[in-house]
C-alpha cells in the first residue's frame, strides 16, 4: 500500500526474451531465446537497491516483465528472495505482469507466498483474446485460460486484469470489458495498441464502445458494484485530484527504469524491445547509469509539448507519457496524435460519467474517486468478506 | 514506424467544464453533507451470517440521516411574522414553485401524484406530490398548509390588528370562505376574554375550516420516516430564506408596470409570470439545486 509522501522507485526486470504467446500487438521485439542470467540478476538486485538507496527512496518496487517472465520463475523467485533480504532498510513490493497461462496452482502458491502482485494480460472475451493472442501455432488460448481466471481470482480478487485494444478490436471494447468483469474481475486496464495504424473510422468505433461502457460503468455504479476501470477512473481523477503534477508522473529513467536480460539499462519497458536499440539505451547495470542520456531522455520526456499550446485538455491529457508518444511518433517529445484523438474522444464520456454519478451523490462514486482512505477501505471490506466467509464456513 | 497521416495533433479550444466536483471543491464526501461510506452488499450479508449487521447498519444510517437537505431544521418554520419596513425579501409565488419542484422530481423519473393524502404512522396532510410506487414526494408549506404552531403565533400577533381583517385573513385560508358557520364560529371566538383561551378557540375554528395543514410535529416525523418505512418526503417551505430573492429594481418595476397594463388576461398573466421568473432567476435555481440534493440524498439513504 503507498505511504503519503513516500518516494518510490520501480525497477523492472526483463527476465527473458521468450514467450509462449504471439500476440499481434507485441512491442517488446522478436522473442529471441535470449534470458537473464543468475549472475545478471545478482548483479541487478544490487543495483536497484543501491539506486533505491542513493536516491533517498523508502519504497523499492520490483515489476517482472519479459517476454514472459513465468517461463523464469526460478530466477524470478531468487531475485525476489534476495531484494526481501538484502533490502531490509526499504519497503520492498513485487509486481508481476504475465499471460496466466503458466499460473498453475503451486507457481500462484509461491508468489503469494512472496506477496507478488500479479497483473494478467487478456483481451477479453475467447474470440478477441483467440485472435489477438494466439500461441506459437497460432492457436487460441482463451479455453487454456478459464482455468487459469478461476485460481488466480481465488487466490486475489482484487487481480488487475489488462486488455489491448487494437483498430480491429476497438468496436468490441465494451463486450470485453463486460466479459471481464463477468469472469469476476473487479480491476480492469484497457490499453490502446500504440503501434498500430489506427484511422479516424477505428477512433469512431472505439468511441461507440466507449459509450456502451459508459452506460454499463454508470448503472453498475448504482447498483453498488464496486471495480475500477482504468480508461474512465483516471480521466474523472485528473479533475477530483488535480492535473498530473510532475512529481506524480512516471520520471522516466530516474523514478523507474527497466533492466533487460543483457544488464542494459533502459527509461522504460517499451524501450527494451531486442535489446537492440542502443540509442535508447541510458546505461547498464555493471557501468552504472550513462547520466547524460538518463537526463537527457528524462528532459525529453517533462518538457511541454508546443503542438499542444492552447489545449484545454492539456492539463488532463496523457501526452506526457513518454513511451507512448516514442511508439507512437518515434520522438519522447512529441505528443501522440493517437493519444490526443483517443483523449478527445474519451474525456467527454468519461466526464459525463462522473456527471450522472455525482447528480445522483452515488456513494461509491464519492467515495471512490474523493475518500483518500478509498483504496485501503475497500480492501480491508474484501479481506472482511473473505475472512467473514472462511469463519462462517468453518 | 506506421505512419498515420489522418490523424494529427490538434488542441482543443474549449472544452465545457465537467460537472461534478473538482480537486478545488468542498470536500464531496462531507458536503454539502456526509455521505456514509458504500459498504457492500456482500459485507453486509457476510456479517448478517455472522450477527453483526445489525449494529453496523445502525451506525451507518445515523451518519447519513443528519444531512437531509430539505430538513424541518432547514425550512425556516416555525415562521415568525417580521415588522413590515423596506428590504423585505419576496418569497417564491406558490404556483411556480410548486411546479418547479415537480418538473424536477419528474425528470428524476418520478410519477407524482398531485395532491396525495398521506395516512401513515399517525401523520396525515396532503402531500403537494407522491409517488407512492417509489414512495418519494414533497410538501411545499405555506400560508394555505402552514403548521399549526405557527398559525398560533401569528394569530396571537394578528389580535392587534382590526377583527374584520383578521375575518378576512381567515377566510382567505377556509375550505368554505363564505360559510355562514365559519363566521359564527369566529365570533363566538372572539368574544372569549382570555387571550390564551381565545387563542385556543381561534385554533379550532382554523383546525375545522382551514384547508388540510400539516404541523412542525407531524414535519418532524415526517424526517423520520426514511428510517421507519423508506418514505422520502422532502419538507419545503416558502419560508425558507434560501429561497427569497430581492428583485424589485427599477427595470423589473417598469416591465411589470407595462405587462400590468395588458388588456389580454391570459397574456397579462403570462408576462407577469415571465417578468417573475427573470427577478426570481436565482431563488429558482437555488430551489431547483435543494430539490436535486434531495433526491440524490434520498437515493444514498435507499430511496429507489
Amino acid at each position: 500500500m503507498q505511504q503519503d509522501n513516500e518516494q518510490t522507485l520501480s525497477v523492472t526486470f526483463h527476465l527473458t526474451h521468450s514467450c509462449n504467446l504471439r500476440c499481434t500487438y507485441c512491442y517488446t521485439g522478436e522473442k529471441s531465446g535470449k534470458g537473464m542470467t543468475r549472475e545478471t540478476a545478482d548483479r541487478a538486485v544490487d543495483f536497484a537497491i543501491e539506486e533505491a538507496r542513493a536516491q533517498g527512496a523508502q519504497h523499492l518496487e520490483v515489476v517482472f516483465f519479459g517476454g514472459e517472465p513465468l517461463m523464469r520463475m526460478e530466477l524470478l523467485c531468487y531475485i525476489a528472495d534476495e531484494t526481501t533480504r538484502r533490502a531490509s532498510d526499504l519497503r520492498v513490493s513485487f509486481k508481476l505482469s504475465t499471460n496466466g497461462l503458466l499460473l498453475t496452482e503451486d507457481k500462484i502458491r509461491e508468489l503469494s507466498a512472496r506477496q507478488i502482485y500479479i497483473s494478467i494480460s487478456i483481451d477479453g472475451a475467447p474470440e478477441v483474446q483467440d485472435a489477438q493472442r494466439p500461441n506459437l501455432l497460432g492457436e487460441g488460448t482463451s479455453s487454456e485460460l478459464s482455468e487459469v481466471i478461476e485460481r488466480l481470482l481465488e487466490w486475489n480478487p482484487c487481480t488487475n486484469v489488462t486488455c489491448v485494444v487494437t483498430p480491429w478490436s476497438a468496436g468490441s471494447l465494451a463486450e470485453s470489458v463486460m466479459w471481464l468483469f463477468d469472469q469476476g474481475f473487479a480491476y480492469v486496464s484497457p490499453a490502446l495498441d500504440y503501434l498500430a495504424p489506427w484511422t479516424p473510422a477505428d477512433l469512431a468505433r472505439l468511441e461507440l464502445s466507449l459509450r456502451r461502457l459508459a452506460d454499463w460503468y454508470v448503472e453498475n455504479t448504482l447498483d453498488g458494484m464496486k471495480f475500477y476501470l482504468s480508461c474512465f477512473d483516471e480521466r474523472i481523477q485528473t479533475w477530483t485530484k488535480g492535473p498530473l503534477q510532475t512529481r506524480e508522473r512516471c520520471s522516466i529513467g530516474i523514478r523507474q527504469f527497466s533492466i533487460a536480460p543483457s544488464g542494459r539499462l533502459y527509461p522504460c519497458v517499451q524501450f527494451v524491445r531486442e535489446d537492440a536499440d542502443s540509442g535508447m539505451v541510458i546505461g547498464d547495470i555493471h557501468s552504472g547509469f550513462d547520466e547524460e542520456k538518463r537526463m537527457e531522455v528524462n528532459c525529453q520526456s517533462e518538457a511541454e509539448k508546443p503542438e499542444c499550446d492552447g489545449c484545454t485538455l492539456h492539463s488532463r491529457c496523457s501526452s506526457w507519457c513518454a513511451c507512448v508518444n516514442w511508439q507512437s511518433t518515434g520522438h519522447i517529445d512529441r505528443a501522440s496524435p493517437l493519444v490526443c484523438q483517443y483523449e478527445q474522444v474519451l474525456m467527454p464520456i468519461a466526464d459525463d460519467v462522473g456527471k450522472r454519478l455525482w447528480k445522483q451523490r452515488n456513494p461509491n462514486f464519492v467515495h471512490k474517486h474523493y475518500n483518500p482512505a478509498f483504496p485501503v477501505l475497500s480492501f480491508a471490506e474484501q479481506l472482511m468478506i473473505e475472512e467473514i466467509d472462511h469463519a462462517n464456513q468453518t | 514506424m506506421p505512419t498515420r497521416p489522418e490523424l494529427i495533433v490538434l488542441p482543443l479550444e474549449h472544452y465545457p467544464e465537467p460537472e461534478y466536483p473538482s480537486w478545488e471543491d468542498p470536500d464531496p464526501t462531507v458536503h454539502p453533507y456526509p455521505i456514509a461510506y458504500p459498504f457492500g452488499e456482500r459485507l453486509i450479508k457476510a456479517l448478517a451470517a455472522a450477527g453483526l449487521a445489525a449494529s453496523f447498519g445502525s451506525a451507518n444510517s445515523e451518519e447519513a440521516t443528519s444531512g437531509n437537505p430539505l430538513s424541518v431544521a432547514n425550512s425556516g418554520l416555525p415562521f415568525a411574522t417580521s415588522a413590515f419596513g423596506t428590504g423585505q425579501p419576496t418569497r417564491l409565488e406558490e404556483g411556480l414553485a410548486r411546479r418547479t419542484i415537480h418538473q424536477i422530481f419528474k425528470k428524476e423519473g418520478y410519477a407524482m401524484k398531485s395532491p396525495y393524502t398521506y395516512q401513515k404512522n399517525g401523520i396525515s396532510f396532503q402531500a403537494d406530490g407522491y409517488d407512492p410506487d417509489k414512495k418519494v414526494g414533497f410538501i411545499l408549506t405555506g400560508w394555505k398548509n402552514l403548521d399549526i404552531d405557527g398559525i398560533r403565533r401569528w394569530w396571537v400577533q394578528q389580535e392587534k390588528t382590526d377583527p374584520e381583517t383578521l375575518l378576512g385573513a381567515v377566510l382567505k385560508r377556509s375550505r368554505e370562505p363564505d360559510a355562514p358557520a365559519l363566521k359564527k364560529a369566529f365570533a363566538e371566538a372572539q368574544k372569549i376574554q382570555d387571550k390564551a383561551d381565545r387563542a385556543e378557540a381561534m385554533e379550532k375554528v382554523l383546525e375545522q375550516y382551514s384547508t388540510p395543514r400539516v404541523s412542525l410535529e407531524e414535519l418532524r416525523k415526517l424526517e423520520q420516516q426514511p428510517e421507519v418505512d423508506k418514505d422520502f418526503i422532502a419538507v419545503i417551505s416558502q419560508f425558507d430564506r434560501r429561497f427569497v430573492y430581492y428583485g424589485w429594481s427599477k427595470e423589473y418595476i417598469s416591465q411589470r408596470k407595462k405587462a400590468q397594463a395588458i388588456a389580454d388576461p391570459a397574456k397579462r398573466k403570462a408576462a407577469l409570470l415571465s417578468i417573475q421568473k427573470l427577478m426570481a432567476k436565482e431563488a429558482l435555481e437555488k430551489l431547483e439545486g435543494a430539490v436535486r440534493e434531495y433526491i440524490a440524498w434520498a437515493r444514498t439513504q435507499g430511496a429507489r
